[in-house]
């Protein structure tokens, strides 16, 4: 989720110094973040013809830093439009191992092959997919089976009694 | 279609009780049906992976588990097919989602929104992984592999009946070859209640805090007469009782030797599958099929399972030596000689990690890699000269691979030559062994 973080920090500053919100970052972040964009608009819009006072400005922070890892802990529910693209991409890469190769290497690339055409942001949260973050642990398990020879003549000496 | 129906029939249109033909003509006329009446969607559901519905057994046993390094796993056990299966956390997460509702483009999505990457090949392994051990109610049929092998049957049997009397004979050779290397001969296979009624009846007792302090008396006396001289006097004479006393011995040796495996077993609250006889690298073995303690999560108990047999052998050495130190009796002690010999070599032979005996399970709990003899020598076989031309870093697995995969792979090398060049030698043995003893029995008459 970099590319969402990029954005919220990207926002933050912006809030805090008084500079204008970048207009691409505000509806990629409305979409998804709705009840956080609602508080950080909410401030932005009271706040922002005065500088931002210190303990106003840290408490923003805080409630950003914290929704931002409630969001972490537990996966945001993925808006309809989203959804419905990755279900498609996943449907044919589930069928298909080059295309699933091409997905995990240049999701923008994969999509248009499809013929999607996604957000900023919907690209992002594609691109936060990691093949190789999986550590799988499933594992056959061997049979567990106690032996003992059965070989007396070897183990015993016998034969050499059974000679003398 | 439907004009051929009306020319073969034709007052069919007009009739409210059509006849069959009619009522298919009607049918085909209609507008498309829905997608679950549509034999095509149906069909392309059924052949679609993403829509596949996996469904998980009803009646399975999960435990929960953590490793010295604090990663948390998953066994689980189908109690009908006693077969086992090692889960991450993410795999759980596939596995409760495996409730014959969810497709596994449903399971992709949520584990993609959930752990931020894409499962496919997770997906597609596991769900191979949980039919082979079958953990899935419905098991799709791998048409594409019958078909091929199918075709391959039928290319064999066109190269002619003297091609395939050859491969037959080829196959029954490999197939005692590979039977003595590791076939059962015979299997008790409800054995568990006995033993757990053994345990009740006095088994436990074994374990009392007690019993574990004379153990370890025992040993360090036993261990500590080992090398003082015997108190008998003069040489044994070898005859029929002391050969059937010896045999005698060495069958509660081992009857011993399994049976703590057994009762340690069930000390821990599992299950014994099954005991009997069996080839092991072409030697004859009892044994005893302790496979659910994979069921306990502390590799510690595992561990005391696989230790109960050898120690056991360790115990009666040791008594067998004390013995030797206070009998009397030269006869006694030719017999006690050989049944020491016997526990000590039993001792090492189990501890040696390279073969699948005991020592072999307990380094394995002990490094917390199962099957670890398969993918050592996987690993050796398959990546080892590649990562070393490469001059790639080794993690710790690979590193404990790389040196147990070697020695295994030398030590199973050197056995089964052994192996090979001894069998006509140790049948023989054998033989004569036997003959001996039936001489000696019948010239009793």
């Amino acid at each position: 989720m970099g590319k969402v973080t990029d954005l919220l920090v990207e926002y933050t500053d912006a809030l805090l110094q008084g500079k204008p919100i970048p207009k691409e970052v505000e509806p990629e972040l409305a979409a998804e973040f709705r009840p956080l964009w609602a508080t950080v608009e909410f401030l932005h819009r009271v706040l922002r013809p005065a500088p931002v006072p210190s303990e106003l400005a840290q408490r923003l922070e805080n409630r950003l830093a914290a929704e931002w890892q409630k969001r972490q802990e537990k996966p945001a529910s993925i808006p309809q439009a989203l959804r419905q693209a990755l279900e498609q991409l996943i449907g044919r890469a589930l069928s298909d191992e080059g295309f699933r190769a091409q997905l995990i290497e240049d999701p923008e690339k994969a999509a248009m092959g499809l013929g999607l055409t996604l957000t900023p942001y919907e690209l992002a949260a594609l691109r936060t997919m990691d093949a190789h973050k999986l550590a799988s642990l499933i594992q056959d398990l061997d049979e567990r089976i106690s032996k003992t020879s059965l070989d007396p003549t070897n183990l015993s000496g016998l034969t050499d009694l059974m000679e003398r | 279609m439907r004009q051929r129906l009306e020319q073969d029939n034709p007052t069919a249109t007009s009739a409210p009780s059509a006849s069959l033909w009619e009522k298919l003509g009607e049918r085909v006329e209609e507008a498309p049906s829905e997608p679950a009446l549509n034999l095509w969607a149906i069909l392309g559901a059924k052949v679609d992976f993403a829509k596949y519905k996996p469904k998980r057994i009803s009646d399975y046993e999960l435990t929960e588990g953590k490793t010295a390094q604090g990663q948390v796993y998953y066994m689980l056990k189908n109690p009908a097919a006693s077969t086992y299966l090692q889960l991450g956390p993410q795999e759980l997460f596939l596995w409760n989602m495996m409730d014959g509702e969810h497709s596994v483009k449903d399971m992709s999505i949520a584990f993609l929104l959930k752990y931020g990457a894409l499962p496919i090949d997770l997906i597609i392994n596991m769900l191979a992984t949980l039919q082979n051990k079958a953990f899935l109610e419905k098991r799709p049929v791998n048409l594409y592999q019958k078909t091929t092998q199918t075709l391959a049957r039928r290319a064999l049997q066109s190269k002619g009946v003297l091609y395939l009397t050859a491969l037959k004979v080829m196959a029954v050779i490999l197939k005692a070859f590979f039977w003595m290397l590791g076939g059962n001969i015979i299997t008790l296979r409800k054995i568990d209640q006995s033993v757990g009624a053994l345990y009740r009846r006095g088994g436990k007792l074994l374990f009392h805090p007690v019993a574990q302090v004379a153990y370890i008396l025992l040993v360090v006396l036993g261990l500590a007469t080992l090398f003082m001289p015997s108190g008998a006097k003069g040489g044994a004479t070898v005859g029929f009782s002391t050969i059937a006393f010896i045999y005698l011995g060495l069958f509660g040796i081992i009857l011993v030797h399994e049976g703590v495996h057994a009762l340690t077993c069930k000390h821990y609250g599992r299950e014994v599958k099954e005991a009997g006889l069996s080839f092991y690298m072409g030697t004859l073995a009892a044994f005893v099929d302790t496979t659910d303690m994979w069921m306990e999560p502390d590799r510690k108990h595992r561990m005391a399972v696989s230790w109960a047999g050898p120690y056991s052998n360790l115990i009666l050495g040791a008594a067998c030596s004390l013995g030797i130190f206070l009998s009397p009796w030269p006869q006694v002690n030719a017999v006690l000689t050989s049944l020491a010999t016997v526990n000590f070599l039993l001792v090492f032979m189990n501890l040696n990690p390279l073969l699948e005996w005991d020592g072999y399970y307990m380094l394995m709990d002990y490094l917390e890699i199962p099957c670890l003899r398969r993918r050592s020598l996987n690993f050796v076989r398959k990546q080892l000269w590649g990562k070393l031309k490469a001059r790639a870093s080794f993690n710790r697995e690979e590193k404990i691979f790389t040196v147990f995969g070697l020695l295994a792979g030398l030590w199973t090398a050197i056995v089964l030559v052994m192996f090979a060049i001894f069998l006509p030698q140790r049948i023989i043995g054998w033989i004569n062994s036997l003959s001996w003893l039936l001489g000696k029995i019948l010239s009793h008459f």
